[in-house]
């Protein structure tokens, strides 16, 4: 099974070991991984901030760069860390630990480009073939390919967007009970959002944090010592608020949770 | 019309989000509808349910001038006399003529946002007529003279001692914060207007094209004294409100109060089938039917017309993070929450409104539970794109496009991380992130991005 | 005054010009999880206990002598009582007792309608119903009940086994659609608010006791 990988620009840029724990499990479950080295920013804050024209230019180049040789690629493709081939829309897989940066692709790239000759199609067919990391590995390599061991007591936060755009609910948990001696306990309000919300976080930066707490809050009763999500944005909201507030508890991305179990 | 106060939704969210007791209140009332919401739905199919309730919906929407049609000829062959306001003065103006012409001097009304929406109660008051709320909530926000913050439980931001003090200050009741206590101090001021009142208002949850009733939903029992203990009886609604059949109902009695407070059923729902017929011994003489516009007609044919679906339940309030936080009165609107940012730049401007559709985390909970699936958190990011296009931030606009330009080009995309990464402590970088910092530490940076570490190889 | 029909009209089917699209086919299905009951005994089981949830309550009397027990015992004050004709007619052998003991006023004793403080002034009001409802614990009443049926502290429905019917489906239809009279009033238990602190307090304006009673025979 090939596999390539598509890690969101800050995760690249800010938390590059959710991205090494990423290709390490991928590999760790027989996965060929690559890297399509043109990919920077899938386009959401822009998309979130009601700048569709910029999002709509992102999406293509983010297509382009997992398809450098497909007739819509534009002169900004380099050479550096080529894929080797092409995606291919048949049977290859992008995978990314992101439920929000997923989301966008899957559920946004086919209407913004809805109207585009060149990127309809390709836009519908690569929204089909992109997953979300725990999603990936319960719906396409089966989740009793693998197992793991590590003790901790942890706490499971649902991202909102892979709640609610992508479905994601019980996929995370399947995974994490099948780590030998990792105990889940389930947080109070668990589908209540985070507060992070993209450009939301710094525009309304008061009830952003108000939200964090409450989710602190709620995070501090279950007496878990890590919280492990999906999504690394708003882990790392939630880690810089509890910093702040003097928590000690760790965030922790289910990539690197379980490149820990396996490793 | 008064000035919109949802321009100044920045001074106005940090002003309550530090009222740390309004917090409480909220939290409690929103988190127990929610629960019971959940609850309540056990019993029913809810997909099924909300199904039903969109395809109703968009039929009743998409033919709304067949349907409005059918429904006048209906409701006059009932005895109802219609008319229809394109403005809130106009609303207004009706509404003050029935009263003048029929010397009414007390008014008793029940719950109605379009009410409040076109400012009618103060309008009626000014003019020297006495209108009472009868909703115990927003009876308690009128005394209070403010403005509810929730569509469906208006005094939700008051705490029972808050409501003691208003009540003792203001009908000269003993200080007892008991709710039943108080509860039954208004019950006996209300009933004595309803029985001196010699007029009605009320709105409708829903107009029935095929027979022209009005469906009023409630608890209490003040819409059914509100709409029954006068001669003369207004219902003052929105266009939207129409619904094709009576059959319809019942996938709406199902849906609309377990998705506001988690109820199978209100305590009373009343079809009104225009005045008391001639061998009847009660009900109201006259029925006047005031059917509002007020820029809802010009949202059909566009992208946001599903929003023309609500049915005003409240949910999308009740499980709305940002609304917790902040409350009604925040939004600086009569529809305040997740519903409230779309209904408010999109009835008042977008304009009045610019930061509504903004304040939100887009978590996406409210589309999650609205029982007519309106696609709410998208329709918030649809009508960001419409401020922003008509917007001119030059500081923002100049910001996106050189994000954009950076995202293009991977090389420049490259370098700018690693400055950024490498002067991450630099005084400048953290200034530029205060709304960040100020809150929240920064994660440490790392030294080598994930695309750095591949090319080196170290990663195979 | 002359109203905005025309400019409303135009407006609306300027915007509809691109969106009109055919009716849509209704799915009858009931929503309910799992089906409602054609015999009576269950379907009273149901109705009473979602009446006894919001603090009603519902009884099977088979004798006369039944509901004259009970409506003396509940009926204590002196406020009077306001009894609907059909109640009389129908269940004059269970109201003699009451009748000699209570004061009271028949709804044909208000030749010209309703007067809304003499209404106001009864404790109780005894009504007949168009129809109960298992799914709810609802009482449907219909025409001249509106002010008895919101004005009366207590309020007692008599009725016979026949009128329960299983769910809202059944009450959405032609049937009582068709019934005529100006209206039709659903009451499901006693009138409630949580208004304050959502908190639940009973008989804010309308009825705090309700009642309702079939007669099985
Ligand atoms: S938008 Fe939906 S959830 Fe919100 S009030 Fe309207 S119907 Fe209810």
């Amino acid at each position: 099974m090939r596999v390539f990988l598509f890690v969101p620009c800050f995760v690249d840029q800010l938390f590059p070991n959710v991205a090494v724990s990423t290709l390490k499990v991928l590999q760790h479950l027989g996965c060929e991984v690559l890297f399509p080295g043109d990919q920077t920013c899938c386009g959401q804050p822009a998309y979130n901030s009601g700048y569709f024209d910029e999002a709509r230019l992102m999406a293509m180049h983010q297509i382009n760069s997992f398809m450098p040789n497909s007739p819509t690629r534009n002169h900004y493709s380099t050479s550096l860390g080529k894929t080797e081939s092409e995606f291919d829309l048949k049977r290859d897989y992008a995978v990314g630990p992101s439920g929000s940066c997923v989301a966008m692709i899957r559920n946004f790239y086919p209407g913004l480009l809805e109207t585009d000759q060149r990127y309809s199609q390709v836009a519908a067919e690569f929204a089909t073939r992109t997953f979300e990391l725990t999603e990936f590995i319960n719906n396409v390599v089966g989740v009793e390919k693998f197992s793991g061991k590590l003790n901790a007591i942890v706490s499971f936060h649902d991202s909102c967007h892979g709640l609610r755009e992508l479905g994601i609910k019980d996929g995370p948990r399947n995974i994490l009970r099948r780590i030998d001696g990792l105990k889940l306990v389930e947080l109070p309000y668990n589908e209540v959002c985070c507060g992070f919300g993209g450009t939301f976080s710094v525009k309304f930066p008061e009830i952003s944090v108000a939200m964090a707490d409450e989710k602190l809050k709620n995070f501090s009763q279950t007496k878990a010592d890590i919280l492990v999500s999906t999504d690394t944005s708003c882990l790392m909201h939630l880690q810089g608020r509890a910093k702040r507030e003097g928590f000690n508890q760790r965030f922790a991305h289910i990539a690197e949770i379980m490149a820990e179990s396996i490793s | 019309m008064t000035e919109i106060e949802a321009r100044h939704f920045k001074e106005l969210y940090k002003k309550q989000i530090v009222n740390d007791q309004l917090r409480a209140n909220l939290s409690k009332a929103t988190l127990q509808a929610v629960d019971s919401r959940g609850e309540s739905f056990k019993e029913v199919d809810f997909e099924f349910l909300r199904k039903q309730a969109k395809m109703i919906r968009e039929e009743s929407v998409s033919h709304l001038n067949q349907l409005l049609s059918q429904f006048e000829d209906h409701a006059r062959e009932n005895g109802c006399k219609i008319f229809y306001a394109e403005t809130p003065e106009k609303a207004r103006a009706y509404v003050l003529d029935v009263a003048m012409k029929n010397n009414v001097n007390l008014i008793v009304k029940s719950k109605s946002m379009v009410t409040e929406e076109i400012e009618l109660v103060p309008f009626l008051s000014g003019k020297g007529i006495e209108t009472v709320e009868t909703d115990l909530g927003e009876y308690i926000v009128q005394l209070a003279k403010e403005k509810p913050s929730h569509i469906t439980t208006p005094a939700i931001h008051k705490s029972r001692t808050e409501i003691a003090q208003l009540f003792h200050d203001k009908i000269g009741t003993e200080m007892n914060n008991d709710p039943k206590f108080l509860t039954a101090e208004a019950r006996r001021v209300l009933r004595e207007k309803f029985l001196s009142a010699n007029m009605g208002i009320s709105g409708a949850n829903f107009l029935i094209a095929e027979t022209g009733d009005a469906v009023i939903v409630e608890n209490e029992g003040n819409a059914r004294l509100s709409t029954s203990s006068t001669d003369i009886h207004v219902v003052v609604t929105g266009i939207e409100k129409v619904i094709p059949k009576f059959s319809d109902l019942r996938i709406f009695m199902r849906l609309l109060a377990r998705s506001s407070t988690g109820q199978k059923l209100t305590s009373y729902v009343s079809v009104l089938r225009g005045p008391r017929r001639e061998e009847e011994k009660d009900g109201p003489r006259e029925v006047h039917i005031v059917l509002v516009d007020n820029g809802r007609s010009s949202l059909l044919g566009t992208e946001h017309q599903e929003v023309l679906n609500c049915i005003r339940c409240g949910a999308c309030l009740n499980v709305c993070p940002v609304y917790r936080n902040i409350g009604g009165h925040a939004y600086g609107s009569v529809y305040p929450g997740p519903i409230g940012s779309l209904v408010t730049p999109m009835y008042f401007g977008e304009k009045n409104a610019p930061d509504l559709p903004f304040a939100s985390s887009l978590c996406g909970n409210c589309t999650e539970v609205c029982p007519v699936g309106i696609e709410i958190h998208h329709q918030l990011l649809s009508l960001r794109n419409e401020i922003v296009a008509a917007k001119k931030s030059r500081i923002e606009r100049f910001l996106f496009k050189n994000y954009r330009k950076t995202m293009l080009r991977p090389g420049r995309y490259r370098m700018m991380g690693r400055f950024a990464r490498m002067f991450s402590k630099s005084a400048l970088v953290r200034r530029m992130m205060k709304q960040w910092t100020d809150y929240r530490d920064l994660p440490e940076f790392p030294s080598q991005s994930f695309r750095e570490m591949y090319k080196s190889g170290k990663l195979n | 005054m002359e109203d905005d029909r025309e400019k409303i009209f135009a407006a609306i089917r300027r915007g509809l010009r691109k969106d009109q699209h055919s009716d849509t086919e209704r799915d009858g299905r009931s929503p309910l999880n799992t089906p409602l009951f054609a015999d009576f005994q269950m379907r009273f089981e149901k109705f009473s206990d979602e009446l006894v949830k919001l603090g009603g309550e519902a009884y099977v009397f088979s004798d006369y002598q039944g509901i004259s027990d009970f409506l003396l015992e509940h009926i204590t004050d002196d406020a009077g009582v306001f009894l609907y004709d059909e109640i009389r007619e129908k269940y004059d052998r269970a109201l003699s007792e009451l009748k000699s003991t209570r004061a009271y006023k028949l709804s044909t004793d208000f030749e010209n309608g309703y007067d809304k403080r003499d209404v106001a002034a009864f404790g109780s009001a005894i009504l007949p119903c168009a129809a109960c409802i298992a799914e709810t614990g609802t009482i449907v009443l219909r025409n001249n009940m509106r002010l008895p049926a919101a004005l009366a502290t207590r309020l007692f429905v008599i009725t016979e086994p026949a009128r329960l019917i299983a769910s809202l489906d059944e009450l959405f239809t032609e049937k009582f659609r068709d019934a005529g009279g100006s209206n039709l009033f659903l009451v499901t238990g006693p009138s409630r608010t949580a208004d304050i602190e959502k908190e639940l307090v009973t008989g804010v304006h309308g009825p705090k006791e309700v009642y309702v009673i079939f007669h099985k025979e």
